[in-house]
């Protein structure tokens, strides 16, 4: 059997919450019109679009928790040579088993009084002996750092902690995929590197990661970005290809990181830059570089520093 | 004048849980300016925004309206919350009414205004928070969270308080998002000639609209001042768990590469002078 690349190919995705039509222009307005996209195995992808863009449906539509109206979604397992279809409910308890998904509110997913009685409901549930139980939430915790708390009450956990917790409770029954729909959104910054490092770490042990946000510094990090406006699928490309199309991110609402908007600035009064850059360290390298080229010393000390 | 006179709030005082969530705060709102207050999860800055219209009363320390203790005996601590608007974080869980006019009218009815008074409030606050006439006859449920968000502002704008606070009045919004509601609230205060205070975790989200700003850390004030002032000493902010926007990060850092530039910047406009006048040094 030849391992199929995407774990997730949907064609043509389209979703319309109601069928009543808009009273201003009498059609039924489609939240995600006509959107195809391929998730490759093992990848960070990033999904990015203003708020009511259609992306958080559209998150909602790759991990099967809504049926498109139109297309469809396939889901590819390692394991298996049976293709899930989201379109089809009795493959409904393989797909959620397959694809866990990690909400935006921290306070509104979890189920349990105790984190690991929270992050022990889903294998409770799929029927596996305690002892497997046991031995699933502690290696769940222990991934999300959170293993010296799992006999805390979740109610006083930060932002931070619950949605660790949330991705915990995914954890634990094994899946193949996560799709974070704006996980970081209501989490302070440090709630919010914590879950990025979660990702990062999750993604480098081979588990495929889609991450919902307008966070450009967060989309900065993944493999492949996906700009979603109106329903539909605006571009697509690595980071790097991605901020370097201003004119389209700022039709689309967005902004490129600061960082590459700095060296963008720079390059528009003159100075000669690569603008190729998409976060802190790179733009600090760039005008480094176009500093030095111009003849601007470094102190001694930064010298002794470099 | 919103004043804090050295106020500290415990949670849970005598109990196992006892938290010392503000540590003897003495701090001014300054009148008529916005101020941001700024601090990570657990500084107590949202603990001291609760003090500002007395739904939380000092542990100890008093909290002054123009000279006037608002907790003490025989204060009116409702003519004080007409006085002091707040607005809570993510407050579009709030809403409650039919219609979006409704629910902005929920506010200016209960301080007894006339029907056309609370119609003129209405629009005022409509057009401040950037909600179309079409948006008014809906129901709070039809509308997006960012679109939400706005209408439960605009029922505090509504109220026309001398001194809005708002805590988090931008999390989770896009850029565009962001703009909208921070840049109607600023001219909202321009026409009105009150006091704004935005709450927030993020520098980079307020520092553009901030004239005054108060940063705390642990229940106790960090720093205090300009938007300028406040920045130039960001190493203190970056350690108590502060982001930074990514321009001042950039400067900072070369700046440790030995680069003799200013790096209190904090806007995309002004770093790119720090630089080029770093450039123009060659």
């Amino acid at each position: 059997m030849t391992e199929n690349i995407n774990i997730i190919e949907a064609k043509d995705l389209v979703y319309k919450y109601s069928d009543t039509p808009d009273a201003l222009t009498g059609e039924v307005t489609a939240a995600v019109d006509g959107i195809s996209i391929n998730i490759k195995r093992g990848t960070f992808t990033a999904v990015i679009g203003h708020n009511g863009s259609g992306k958080s449906t559209l998150a909602k539509l790759l991990s099967g928790v809504y049926v498109p109206t139109d297309g469809s979604v396939k889901i590819y397992r390692r394991d298996s040579e049976k293709v899930l279809d989201c379109s089809d409910e009795n493959d409904n308890f393989d797909i959620r088993k397959t694809v866990g998904m990690v909400f935006q509110n921290p306070d509104n997913q979890l189920v349990a009084t105790i984190v690991e009685d929270d992050v022990a409901f889903a294998p409770e549930n799929l029927g596996y002996e305690p002892t497997e139980i046991r031995r699933r939430v502690d290696e769940a915790l222990r991934t999300v750092g959170l293993s010296e708390y799992s006999g805390h009450d979740t109610h006083k956990l930060s932002g931070g902690q619950k949605q660790r917790v949330a991705i915990a409770g995914i954890l634990a029954m094994s899946p193949e995929c996560i799709i974070f729909d704006e996980s970081t959104a209501m989490l302070d910054p440090k709630g919010r590197s914590d879950i990025i490092d979660t990702i990062l770490s999750l993604k480098a042990s081979g588990l495929t990661v889609v991450l919902i946000t307008h966070y450009m510094n967060e989309a900065a990090l993944a493999d492949e970005i996906y700009v979603v406006n109106e329903g539909k699928l605006l571009i697509s490309g690595t980071p790097h290809e991605v901020f370097a199309q201003r004119e389209v991110l700022r039709g689309a609402g967005l902004e490129a990181p600061q960082s590459t908007m700095l060296v963008r600035a720079l390059s528009d009064k003159g100075l000669s830059i690569n603008t190729d850059v998409i976060d802190e360290a790179g733009a600090a390298d760039a005008i480094e570089k176009a500093l030095l080229k111009l003849g601007v010393k470094k102190s001694p000390k930064g010298e002794a520093d470099a | 004048m919103l004043e804090f006179e050295n106020v500290s709030y415990v949670y849970g005082a005598h109990t196992p849980f006892e938290k010392v969530a503000v540590d003897n705060v003495s701090v001014k709102i300054q009148p008529g300016k916005v101020t941001g207050l700024i601090g990570h999860t657990g500084s107590g800055k949202s603990t001291l925004s609760q003090m500002m219209n007395a739904l939380l009363k000092p542990t100890s320390g008093r909290v002054l309206l123009d000279g006037k203790d608002i907790n003490e005996k025989g204060s009116d601590a409702r003519a004080v919350r007409f006085r002091v608007g707040l607005v809570f974080q993510y407050p579009e869980y709030q809403l409650f009414e039919e219609t979006v006019e409704k629910d902005i009218a929920f506010g200016p009815k209960n301080m007894g205004l006339s029907d056309e008074d609370i119609k003129e409030r209405i629009l005022y606050a409509a057009h401040f928070t950037s909600i179309t006439d079409e948006m008014l006859k809906k129901s709070p449920f039809e509308l997006s969270g960012g679109q939400k968000r706005r209408v439960a502002i605009a029922g505090v704008i509504a109220m026309d308080p001398e001194i809005l606070v708002l805590d988090e009045p931008a999390a989770g919004l896009d850029p565009r998002g962001k703009r909208e509601i921070l840049g109607g609230l600023c001219d909202f205060r321009a026409k009105r000639d009150n006091t704004l205070v935005i709450i927030s975790h993020s520098m980079e989200d307020i520092a553009l609209y901030s004239d005054n700003i108060i940063t705390m850390a642990n229940g106790k004030i960090l720093t205090e001042g300009t938007p300028d002032e406040v920045f130039a000493r960001h190493e203190l902010l970056k350690s108590s768990g502060l982001a930074i926007p990514q321009v001042t990060e950039v400067l900072a850092e070369l700046k440790r590469r030995g680069f003799d530039l200013d790096d209190s910047r904090y806007t995309l406009d002004e770093a790119v002078n720090a630089v080029l006048s770093a450039a123009g040094k060659a």
